[in-house]
C-alpha cells in the first residue's frame, strides 16, 4: 500500500509553534479526516503536506523516500482545494481545466479534462464563466482542478464550508467517490460529516495530534473532540 | 516549457479580454499621439528624440498601473496558494508571468507605430533608426515591468506594489536628467545619471549601438526576474 509518512513535522512562525512534531502516516486510500478548532494548525499542516509552506523541522516521505515537497516531482501527486476555493473566476470552467492540466504536464489534455469534468458533474457547463456560477458549482471546479493529472493524495481543506445543505450532500457524495482511487486528508469542522465521510479520524490541538483512530472505534466523538481540543 | 507558456497564455488572456488593458493601452497611446504632435507641430520637426522621451515618461506610470496586480492580485484573491502548489516551480511563474504582460507591452507599444510611420511620411528617412527606437522602448518597457514585478512579489496588495514601482521609476527617471544630481560633484552626478533606465534607452535610441547600456538594461532586466524569484521562494517559507 503506498503511503505519505510524516516525521517529526514542525512549523514555527516567529515565536509561535502553529504545528509541533506531526508523525503521521497516511495511505493513499480513503478518507482521513483532520479535526480541530480554529487556529490548531490544521490548515498549516496541510499547507506544508502541499509543498505551500517549507516546514521549520522534520520530513515527508513518500512510499519511505525522503521528498522535497516543494519539487514538482512530488507535487505532482498532490492535489489541493484550500480553504474559500480561490478560482481564476475571469477564465471559464474549460481554460481553467485545461490550465491545470497543462501546468501538471497531462499528457492528453482533453480526454483528461473531459474525464475529470464527467466525473465532477460540470460535463455541460466547461463554456461556462466560473464568476457566474452557484458556490457548490465553484466547489466542483475547484475539485476538479485538484483531481486532474490523477494525484495519488487529495487535500481538501474544509471542502464543505459555506455550501447550502444539499450542496453539502452533492460534495460529499462526490469526495466518496473521489476516494476509491486515491487518498484524501480532509479537514472539517463539523464532526457528523468527518464521521460519515472518512475512514480515520485525526484531531489536531495546539498543533500536536492528539487522537488518531478509525472511526469505527470511536465512541462519542463530539465529546471527545471537546475534552481533547477544550484544555 | 509548458507551464511557462500556459502562464503567459493566461496573463496575455487576461489582458487582452479584459477593459482595463485596452483602456490603459488606448490611453498610453492616445496620450503618446497628443503630447507627440504638439512637439511636432510647435517645433516643426519629425524627429524621434522627443517621442522616445515622452514615451519614456509615459511607460513610467502606464506599466507599473498595468502590471501592479502581476503577483499580488492572486496574492489577495487566494489564487497564489493554488498556484504554488500545483507542479510549477517560482522561475517558471515569475517568467511566465512576465512573458504573457511582455507580450501585451509590445501589443500596446504596436499602437504608436502609426506614429512613426506619418515621421516617415512627414520626410524622417532613417526608418533603421526608428526601429531601433521601437526595440529600446520595448526593452526600457520590460525593465520596468521587471521592477513592477519585483514590487508585486513583495506585497499583497496592488495599490502598494504601484505605488512602490512608481516611486522607484520616477526616481529613477529623475536621476537621469539630472533634476536629483544637479548640486552635486560632477562625477557623482555621472555615476548617478548613469543608473537611469530612461537615460540609457535614450543614448541607445540616439543610433548608436552602446553595448555598455544594452549590457546594462538586460542585466538590470534579468536581475529583477533573479529578483522576484528569489522573493518568492523565501517568502512562501
Amino acid at each position: 500500500m503506498m503511503e505519505l509518512e510524516l516525521i517529526g513535522l514542525t512549523k514555527v512562525f516567529g515565536t509561535k509553534t502553529a504545528v509541533d512534531q506531526v508523525n503521521l502516516k497516511i495511505e493513499l486510500k480513503g478518507v482521513v479526516g483532520l479535526l480541530g478548532p480554529n487556529g490548531a494548525g490544521k490548515t498549516t499542516l496541510m499547507r506544508m503536506i502541499t509543498g505551500y509552506l517549507n516546514p521549520s523541522e522534520g520530513e515527508i516521505r513518500l512510499n519511505k523516500v525522503k521528498v522535497d515537497a516543494r519539487a514538482t516531482d512530488y507535487k505532482i501527486n498532490i492535489g489541493y482545494l484550500p480553504e474559500n476555493n480561490p478560482l481564476y473566476s475571469n477564465l471559464t470552467v474549460g481554460e481553467y481545466l485545461v490550465m491545470t492540466a497543462e501546468i501538471k504536464k497531462v499528457k492528453n489534455t482533453k480526454a483528461e479534462v473531459r474525464k475529470v469534468a464527467g466525473e465532477c458533474g460540470l460535463g455541460q457547463v466547461l463554456g461556462q464563466k466560473i464568476e457566474t456560477m452557484s458556490r457548490g458549482f465553484k466547489q466542483r471546479v475547484g475539485l476538479a482542478g485538484a483531481i486532474i493529472g490523477a494525484p495519488k493524495l487529495l487535500i481538501l481543506d474544509e471542502p464543505t464550508s459555506g455550501l447550502d445543505p444539499n450542496q453539502i450532500v452533492e460534495i460529499r457524495k462526490l469526495i466518496e467517490i473521489l476516494a476509491k482511487n486515491r487518498g484524501i486528508v480532509l479537514s472539517t469542522h463539523i464532526l457528523p460529516e468527518a464521521k460519515q465521510v472518512c475512514r480515520r479520524l485525526l484531531i489536531i490541538s495546539q498543533g500536536k495530534i492528539v487522537m488518531d483512530a478509525l472511526t469505527r472505534d470511536v465512541k462519542n466523538l463530539e465529546r471527545r473532540f471537546v475534552d481533547l481540543t477544550s484544555k | 516549457m509548458t507551464p511557462i507558456i500556459t502562464l503567459a497564455k493566461k496573463e496575455l488572456r487576461g489582458l487582452l479580454y479584459s477593459p482595463s488593458g485596452y483602456i490603459f493601452s488606448g490611453l498610453m497611446a492616445g496620450l503618446a499621439i497628443w503630447l507627440f504632435s504638439n512637439d511636432l507641430f510647435l517645433l516643426g520637426q519629425a524627429d524621434v528624440g522627443p517621442l522616445v522621451s515622452t514615451m519614456s515618461y509615459l511607460l513610467t506610470l502606464f506599466v507599473p498601473a498595468v502590471a501592479m496586480g502581476i503577483i499580488a492580485e492572486e496574492k489577495k484573491n487566494g489564487t497564489w496558494e493554488n498556484l504554488m502548489t500545483w507542479p510549477i516551480t517560482e522561475w517558471q511563474v515569475v517568467t511566465g508571468k512576465f512573458l504573457g504582460y511582455g507580450i501585451y507591452l509590445i501589443i500596446s507599444l504596436g499602437l504608436i507605430v502609426p506614429i512613426m510611420a506619418s515621421m516617415v511620411i512627414l520626410g524622417f528617412s532613417e526608418i533603421g533608426l526608428l526601429f531601433s527606437n521601437f526595440l529600446m522602448l520595448v526593452l526600457l518597457s520590460w525593465c520596468f515591468l521587471g521592477v513592477t514585478l519585483v514590487a508585486s512579489s513583495l506585497s499583497s496588495q496592488p495599490m502598494v506594489a504601484l505605488a512602490g514601482s512608481l516611486i522607484f521609476l520616477l526616481v529613477n527617471s529623475l536621476l537621469g536628467n539630472g533634476s536629483l544630481t544637479s548640486r552635486l560633484d560632477p562625477n557623482l552626478q555621472n555615476f548617478f545619471t548613469q543608473l537611469s533606465l530612461s537615460w540609457r534607452t535614450q543614448r541607445l535610441g540616439s543610433g548608436l549601438i552602446e553595448l555598455g547600456n544594452l549590457w546594462f538594461l538586460v542585466t538590470f532586466l534579468v536581475g529583477c526576474l533573479i529578483a522576484a524569484t528569489l522573493i518568492i521562494r523565501g517568502r512562501n517559507r
